[in-house]
């Protein structure tokens, strides 16, 4: 039986790389915007780009916001966040004031000034991660590749074995989680090349 | 920590690609742009700036823009004769993770501030051309034909200010010689924003390239060197990684 992929289309960002990459591991992802279709897949990229609060609003405004909790909950399903869509997994965003987030991993997505980084924001380009925890997310990587990032927030979470790999600029920030079967990576494995690829790859196998 | 870039130019004539001296493109083909640009995704750039010189391209060409982005896997920036919100609206949707702007920038600056408040300013690029006329660096668009009466150092705050996210500053004097960067310009630039910074308009060789790094560039971007020479972004990585400078390591399988 060959998994099903969908990527939630909630009106915003760039899903057509995503899909592209999916398509060079030969995973024909189907692109969705009816939020109870989302039982039919077994596994769901949520992307985004943009601030947290406006994805956060879009979420709930468009009736995503239980289908994706329960979808979730569900053991023999896996969820893929990126970038925005990895921080809107968390408890509170601070972006444009404070917002309810999924509260699917506990913690909160803080400016990375606010927590101590001097260097110049937005974060953009190709940085490194360090491993922490093993992960079937990092398998065939080396410690110490390269993601493609573009972010001014970082997620600080409350549950540190939740953080699969970290990445430096100014201070140490989470850039790979997992909880049980969902995970985020801060970076946009669509185009951080073939490092992005191995990632999108390890998910999809695992 | 962040990685500088290496970062090839494409620059399309509405028929072929084109690469010349100083600004003169249209005398010399630089070959197809989706057999080129299928060669840097697989040599794993950085990065691609494309460049649309045709100045046919008000309406926007979707298949043709889809067919170039769908062969990246890396962010690329798109230019050209981008004038209007709308224009840049179908580029990001087609594809695009950056806009590169330049004449507008003279014509209707206010355009800066309403792009990067719509699509954030890591989206917005402003491409700056200068030539040095009499000593004195004097700002240039129209694909370098027109001289503005903005000051350098005046429009690149302005440029800031207004939010764009990233310079790429051109020398015009130096472009497809291949004799070095204006790293003079580079430094000017780099001591006056604290935005990201290109390099472009020089680039023959990798210690070009480590030039450009020390005067405060970010990244690298260079065409005739790629299209006209054996040099390769994996060689210009190896050779600045030797020197010390961060730069990307290509992929490897453990």
């Amino acid at each position: 039986m060959t998994i099903k992929v969908a990527i939630i289309n909630y009106g915003t960002g760039n899903i057509r790389s995503l899909y592209n990459s999916l398509k060079k591991i030969e995973v024909e992802a189907e692109i969705i915007a009816d939020p109870e279709s989302i039982y039919k897949f077994d596994k769901v990229f949520l992307p985004g780009v943009g601030s947290y609060k406006d994805a956060i609003d879009m979420i709930k405004k468009k009736g995503w916001e239980k289908p994706i909790k329960t979808f979730s909950s569900s053991r023999d399903k896996s969820l893929f966040g990126i970038c925005v869509g990895m921080q809107i997994l968390s408890t509170f965003g601070y972006e444009y004031g404070k917002s309810n987030g999924l509260d699917i991993i506990k913690g909160n997505v803080e400016r990375l000034d606010k927590q101590g980084c001097d260097l110049k924001l937005p974060h953009i380009g190709w940085n490194n991660i360090k491993i922490l925890n093993k992960n079937l997310l990092t398998e065939n990587l080396v410690d110490g590749s390269n993601f493609y990032f573009v972010n001014s927030y970082s997620f600080k979470l409350i549950n540190s074995n939740e953080i699969i790999a970290t990445t430096n600029y100014g201070i140490e920030f989470p850039s790979i989680i997992n909880k049980r079967n969902v995970f985020g990576t801060q970076f946009h494995p669509e185009k951080s090349s073939k490092a992005g690829i191995q990632i999108l790859k390890n998910f999809i196998n695992a | 920590m962040l990685k500088v870039r290496i970062i090839p130019i494409m620059l399309w004539n509405g028929t072929t690609l084109v690469k010349g001296n100083k600004f003169e493109n249209d005398k010399r083909s630089a070959g197809s742009p989706l057999t080129t640009i299928k060669i840097y995704n697989s040599r794993d750039v950085d990065e691609i700036l494309f460049f649309d010189i045709s100045r046919n391209n008000e309406i926007i060409d979707k298949n043709f823009i889809l067919s170039i982005t769908d062969c990246v896997s890396v962010p690329i920036t798109i230019g050209g004769g981008i004038e209007k919100i709308s224009q840049m609206n179908e580029l990001f949707e087609y594809g695009a993770d950056k806009i590169a702007i330049n004449s507008i920038i003279f014509k209707n600056p206010d355009i800066i501030n309403e792009a990067s408040k719509k699509f954030g300013s890591q989206a917005i690029t402003a491409s700056i051309d200068v030539r040095r006329i009499n000593q004195k660096y004097e700002c240039f668009y129209d694909l370098g034909k027109t001289k503005s009466d903005k000051e350098l150092k005046n429009l690149l705050v302005e440029c800031v200010d207004r939010g764009v996210g990233e310079i790429v500053i051109n020398c015009i004097d130096h472009d497809g010689l291949m004799k070095g960067y204006d790293n003079e310009l580079i430094q000017l630039t780099s001591s006056l924003v604290n935005v990201p910074i290109v390099a472009s308009g020089g680039a023959g060789n990798y210690e070009h390239f480590y030039d450009a790094y020390k005067s405060g560039a970010d990244a690298f971007a260079a065409a005739s060197i790629y299209h006209f020479t054996e040099h390769t972004p994996a060689k210009a990585k190896k050779y600045l990684k030797k020197k010390g400078v961060p730069i990307r390591d290509n992929f490897i399988i453990e």
